[in-house]
C-alpha cells in the first residue's frame, strides 16, 4: 500500500467517524428548535417554545443534577485527595489492594452496584427517598477518577523527592501534605474535579435504579421525556443537556491535558 | 499515623457503600426460593445464557470496531497537521460523557422510523431502512460512545511515541504497513488494551441505550432490569447482577494481565 | 573547627531481605570535615547517605550518632540535617525566597528574623536578585545554589549532598564544582556528599571514602588516595591506573611486551599498577618493554595513547607536551620503578 492511499483511507475513516458522531447530535439540536419536526425546520420555522416548556417541566431535575454533582465533587475531594496522597506515600501490596478495590465500580456494571445499594439500604426510607441515596451512588462511581487523577500528578511531579526535601527541612507529615503535596497537586485535583462533575451530571445506569419520582436527575428526566413527550420537547431537553455538558467536557479535557503536561517545557 | 487518617475516610466509605452492599447483593441472590441452586438455574436457562452470550458478543464487536475506527483516526490526527484538525478532534470527542439514554435517542434520530437514514432511503431508493430498535442499533449506539474514549487514550499515547522510532524503521526500508505492524501498533498496545477494556466494560454494563431503543433487546442489563421491576424476582435480578459483574471483571482482569508485565516494569 | 561529629557504627542495609546494599560499616566524620563518598553506581554510597539523613533505617544493630547523641531512631524531620537532593527537589509551588525560608517557617521562625536569615544565606550562595523568581525560571546552576541555600538556611548540624552536580550540563559542571567547593568551605559545616566522579570528589572533599559493593575500600585525603592507593579497585578507579599482570622472577615482572624491573623484593605480587602520566615513551630499540599504539586522542594539554601488546589489557598513557607517536607505531615504554603501585 502506498503512502498516498494510506493517507486517503485514514482520512476517509476519520471523516466518516466525525459524521457518525456529529450528524445525530445536529439532528437533535435542530429538532429541539423546530416548530414541527415532521414538517421540517424550513417549512415550520425556528422556535424556543420547546426549550421554554422543558424549563417548566424539568427545571427541578437540572437543579438537582447540579446539586448532586457539586456534592459529589466535595465528597470525592475530601475522601479522594488524602487517599491518593496515602497511596502515593505508601506504595505496596496493601495500597494496591485498596486502589484495586475502590476501582471496582469501573468494572462492575452500574446496574449491579445500584441493586447492591438497594438491597442493603433500600429499607431505610429517609435515606432511600432522598437525593443523598443517588449522591452515594455517584460518589462510588466517580471516586476512582478523582483518586487516579491526583495520583497521576503526584507521580509526574516526583512527590517522593519533594516530600524527602520537605522532611529534611524539618516539616512534619501534616506540613508536608499541606505545604507541598496539596499545592502541587492542583492540576490533578482540577482535572479530577471536572471529571467528577461531568460524569455525575451524565450518570444514568446507577441513577435510574436509585431515583424516586421525587428525586429525578437530568438524565432520568431525559429518559422520561424520550418515553412520554413529543420529539421536539425531548430534543429541546437534550439540547439543554448538551449546553450543560459540552462546556464541562471541554474544560475537563483541557484540565487533563494540562495536568499531563506538567514538568514538560511548554 | 497521619497516613492512616488519610486512608480512613476512604476505607469507611468503601466498606459502607461498596463492600457491604456487594456482600448483601450476593446473599440476597441466594435467599430466594431456589437458594444456591439459582446459579444452576441461570446456567441451565437458555434465555439467560443466550442474553449473556449476546451481551458479550455485542460488547466484543463494539470494542473491535471502536478500536479499528478510533485508532485509524487517532493516528491520522497525530501524524497530520492541517487547518480544521482541532475541529475534527473536538467533533470526535464531544460525546465522551453522554449517558446511554441520550445516545439511544440520537440513534433513533439517525436510524429510527422517522430517522434520517430511513427518510433518505425511502425518498431516494424507495426502501425502508430502520435499524435503531434492534441489536444493530445497540451496536451503533455503543460504538457512538466508545469512539471518543478510545480515541483520546490512543491519541495521548501516540503523541508520546518517539517519532524517531518510525523514522528509524523507514530508514531501514520498512514499508508503511510494516512500520504500522512492527513499530506503531506495538508502541500503542498498552493504550489499545486499556481503552479496549474500558469500551468493553462500558458496553457490558450499559443499560440506558437499550432502555431507550426498545424493551425487547435482550442484553443482560435489560434482563436484570425486567426481572427486578416487572417480575419482582429480586433473587434472580441479584444473581444475574453477580454473574454480569463477575464476567465483566474477569474479562477485564484477563485484558489487564496482557499488559501486566509492562505495567509492573514501569512501576 | 565548628560543627557536629557524625558517626556510623556497624551500619548495614539489606533491601527486601536479600539485597545487601551496605555491609556493616563504621565511619567517623569529624566536626567541620567535608567527606566525599565516591564509587560506581550501586556501591552503596547513596544508601549510606540516606542512612545518615534518616531516610533509611540501618539494619538492626547499626547506629547513627550526631556528636554523642544516638539519632538512629530519629526521623529525618527531627534530625536537623540539611540535604541537597540529586534532582534538587525544589518546591515548584514556592518562589526562591519561600523555598529557602521553608525550613525556618516549619520551625516557627517568622517575620524579620526569617527574612534576615534568608537574605544572609541567599547572599552567601550568590542568589541576590533571584528571590521572587519561580523555580522554573531558574537555570540549572541557580537551582543547585537554591537547593544548597535552602538546605543550610536552618543551620543544620550536618549537611548531606546527593550527587549535587550530576543534574548539570558537562560544560557547567567544572565551574560549579569549584564554586560549590568554595561555598562549602566557607560554611565550615560537617558535610557529606555522594559522587561517582573522582575529580569532583577531589575538588570538594577534605577526605574521600572510596566505596565498592557495599563497603568502604579506602578512606583518606585526596592526595593520599591518589599517591598511595591500598586496593586494586582504588588504584584503578581513582586516577585510572593501568594494571600490569605477568610472572614475577627476581624482582622482574615478565610481561607480553618485555620485562620490567620493579625493585620489589620479598613478597612478590602477580600484578602491579602504574599511573597513566608516569609512563614515558622512548625508542623501541633501547627499551626493555615494547608495545603498539592502537589509539591516539589529542586533548590539548595532553595526548592519550592506547598501547596494545604490553600486558593482557591495553595500556593507557597520558603524554604531556612533546609530539606523540602515531597509530601503528611500535614504541618503547619507560616505567620508573619508583612510580609503581603494588600491595
Amino acid at each position: 500500500m502506498s503512502r498516498r492511499s494510506a493517507f486517503v483511507i485514514q482520512f476517509s475513516v476519520t471523516l466518516l467517524a466525525c459524521a457518525f458522531l456529529l450528524v445525530p447530535a445536529i439532528l437533535s439540536i435542530l429538532a429541539g428548535v423546530t416548530v414541527n419536526y415532521f414538517q421540517g425546520i424550513v417549512a415550520s420555522g425556528v422556535t424556543l417554545k420547546w426549550v421554554g416548556q422543558v424549563w417548566e417541566l424539568y427545571s427541578d431535575t437540572i437543579w438537582r443534577s447540579m446539586g448532586i454533582a457539586f456534592g459529589c465533587l466535595i465528597i470525592t475531594a475530601i475522601i479522594g485527595i488524602p487517599a491518593a496522597y496515602g497511596l502515593n506515600r505508601f506504595p505496596g501490596r496493601i495500597s494496591r489492594i485498596v486502589e484495586e478495590f475502590v476501582s471496582l465500580p469501573l468494572s462492575i456494571p452500574g446496574l449491579a452496584l445500584a441493586l447492591a445499594l438497594l438491597q442493603l439500604y433500600g429499607t431505610i426510607k429517609g435515606f432511600r427517598l432522598s437525593s443523598w441515596f443517588i449522591l452515594v451512588g455517584h460518589v462510588l462511581y466517580t471516586m476512582p477518577f478523582m483518586i487516579r487523577s491526583v495520583l497521576a500528578v503526584f507521580s509526574t511531579i516526583d512527590l517522593q523527592s519533594l516530600e524527602e526535601g520537605a522532611a529534611s527541612l524539618g516539616a512534619s507529615s501534616w506540613q508536608r501534605f499541606k505545604d507541598i503535596a496539596l499545592p502541587n497537586a492542583w492540576p490533578g485535583i482540577l482535572a479530577g474535579a471536572l471529571t467528577v462533575v461531568t460524569l455525575s451530571i451524565g450518570e444514568f445506569n446507577l441513577t435510574w435504579m436509585l431515583h424516586t419520582p421525587l428525586t429525578k436527575t437530568l438524565p432520568v428526566g431525559l429518559a422520561d421525556s424520550y418515553a412520554s413527550m413529543r420529539l421536539e420537547i425531548a430534543s429541546a431537553y437534550t439540547l439543554v443537556f448538551f449546553v450543560m455538558i459540552v462546556p464541562l467536557l471541554a474544560a475537563m479535557l483541557w484540565a487533563s491535558n494540562k495536568a499531563q503536561s506538567i514538568g514538560k517545557p511548554s | 499515623m497521619f497516613i492512616f487518617f488519610c486512608f480512613l475516610p476512604l476505607i469507611v466509605f468503601s466498606l459502607a457503600f461498596l463492600a457491604l452492599p456487594l456482600v448483601r447483593l450476593f446473599s440476597a441472590s441466594v435467599e430466594g426460593e431456589l437458594g444456591w441452586s439459582i446459579y444452576g438455574e441461570i446456567l441451565s436457562n437458555p434465555r439467560y445464557m443466550q442474553s449473556l452470550l449476546d451481551t458479550v458478543l455485542v460488547s466484543l464487536a463494539v470494542t473491535i470496531a471502536a478500536l479499528l475506527v478510533a485508532t485509524t483516526a487517532a493516528l491520522f490526527l497525530t501524524h497530520n497537521r492541517f487547518r480544521g484538525r482541532s475541529l475534527l478532534i473536538a467533533s470526535l470527542t464531544f460525546p465522551l460523557a453522554f449517558p446511554g439514554v441520550v445516545i439511544g435517542f440520537l440513534m433513533i434520530l439517525l436510524g429510527g422510523r422517522q430517522g434520517l437514514v430511513n427518510n433518505i432511503s425511502s425518498n431516494v431508493f424507495d426502501t425502508r431502512l430502520v435499524f435503531a430498535y434492534s441489536m444493530v442499533g445497540l451496536f451503533f449506539g455503543y460504538l457512538y460512545f466508545s469512539i471518543p474514549r478510545v480515541l483520546l487514550t490512543v491519541m495521548a499515547t501516540a503523541e508520546k511515541l518517539d517519532p524517531a522510532l518510525v523514522e528509524a524503521a523507514r530508514s531501514l526500508g520498512a514499508a508503511p504497513l510494516q512500520v504500522l505492524r512492527d513499530v506503531t501498533l506495538p508502541g500503542l498496545a498498552p493504550a489499545l488494551i486499556a481503552s479496549g477494556a474500558i469500551a468493553f466494560a462500558t458496553a457490558m454494563g450499559a443499560f440506558g441505550t437499550a432502555f431507550t431503543l426498545a424493551t425487547d433487546i435482550d442484553v443482560l442489563p435489560m434482563v436484570i432490569y425486567t426481572e427486578f421491576t416487572l417480575s419482582a424476582n429480586i433473587a434472580m435480578a441479584c444473581a444475574l447482577s453477580v454473574l454480569l459483574g463477575l464476567v465483566t471483571w474477569v474479562l477485564l482482569m484477563f485484558a489487564r494481565s496482557l499488559t501486566g508485565t509492562s505495567i509492573a516494569a514501569s512501576g | 573547627m565548628t560543627g557536629t561529629e557524625l558517626q556510623l557504627l556497624g551500619c548495614a542495609k539489606t533491601f527486601g531481605g536479600k539485597t545487601k546494599a551496605l555491609l556493616p560499616t563504621d565511619l567517623v566524620v569529624k566536626p567541620g570535615e567535608i567527606l566525599g563518598l565516591l564509587g560506581p553506581s550501586g556501591c552503596g554510597k547513596t544508601t549510606m547517605l540516606r542512612i545518615m539523613a534518616g531516610l533509611e533505617t540501618p539494619d538492626a544493630g547499626g547506629k547513627v550518632l550526631f556528636d554523642d547523641e544516638d539519632v538512629t531512631k530519629v526521623p529525618i524531620e527531627h534530625r536537623s540535617i540539611g540535604m541537597v537532593f540529586q534532582s534538587y527537589a525544589l518546591f515548584p509551588n514556592m518562589s526562591v525566597r519561600q523555598n529557602v525560608g521553608y525550613g525556618l517557617k516549619v520551625r516557627g521562625i517568622d517575620g524579620p528574623e526569617r527574612d534576615g536569615r534568608v537574605d544572609e544565606v541567599m547572599a552567601f550562595c550568590r542568589l541576590e536578585g533571584l528571590a521572587d523568581r519561580a523555580i522554573d525560571q531558574l537555570s540549572g546552576g541557580q537551582r543547585q545554589r537554591v537547593a544548597l541555600a535552602r538546605a543550610v538556611a536552618p543551620r543544620p548540624r550536618v549537611l548531606l549532598l546527593d550527587e549535587p552536580l550530576s543534574a548539570l550540563d558537562a560544560a557547567l559542571r567544572d565551574t560549579l564544582r569549584d564554586e560549590l567547593a568554595m561555598i562549602l568551605r566557607g560554611l565550615s559545616m560537617t558535610a557529606v556528599f555522594v559522587t561517582h566522579d573522582q575529580s569532583e570528589a577531589m575538588a570538594i572533599a577534605d577526605s574521600i571514602a572510596v566505596m565498592k559493593a557495599g563497603r568502604i575500600e579506602q578512606r583518606a585525603a585526596p592526595e593520599v588516595l591518589y599517591r598511595d592507593p591500598q586496593t586494586d579497585f582504588v588504584a584503578s578507579f581513582v586516577g585510572g591506573a593501568n594494571r600490569l599482570a605477568g610472572r614475577f622472577e627476581d624482582g622482574e615482572l615478565h610481561l607480553d611486551g618485555g620485562t620490567l624491573k620493579t625493585g620489589i623484593e620479598g613478597n612478590q605480587p602477580d600484578h602491579i599498577f602504574i599511573r597513566q602520566e608516569d609512563i614515558q615513551i622512548s625508542s623501541p630499540d633501547v627499551s626493555a618493554l615494547r608495545g603498539t599504539v592502537i589509539g591516539r586522542v589529542y586533548l590539548g594539554t595532553h595526548t592519550k595513547l592506547t598501547i596494545a601488546g604490553v600486558s593482557e589489557t591495553p595500556l593507557v598513557v597520558s603524554l604531556q607536551g612533546a609530539t606523540a607517536p602515531q597509530i601503528g607505531e611500535i614504541v618503547g615504554l619507560d616505567i620508573p620503578a619508583t612510580s609503581l603501585i603494588h600491595f
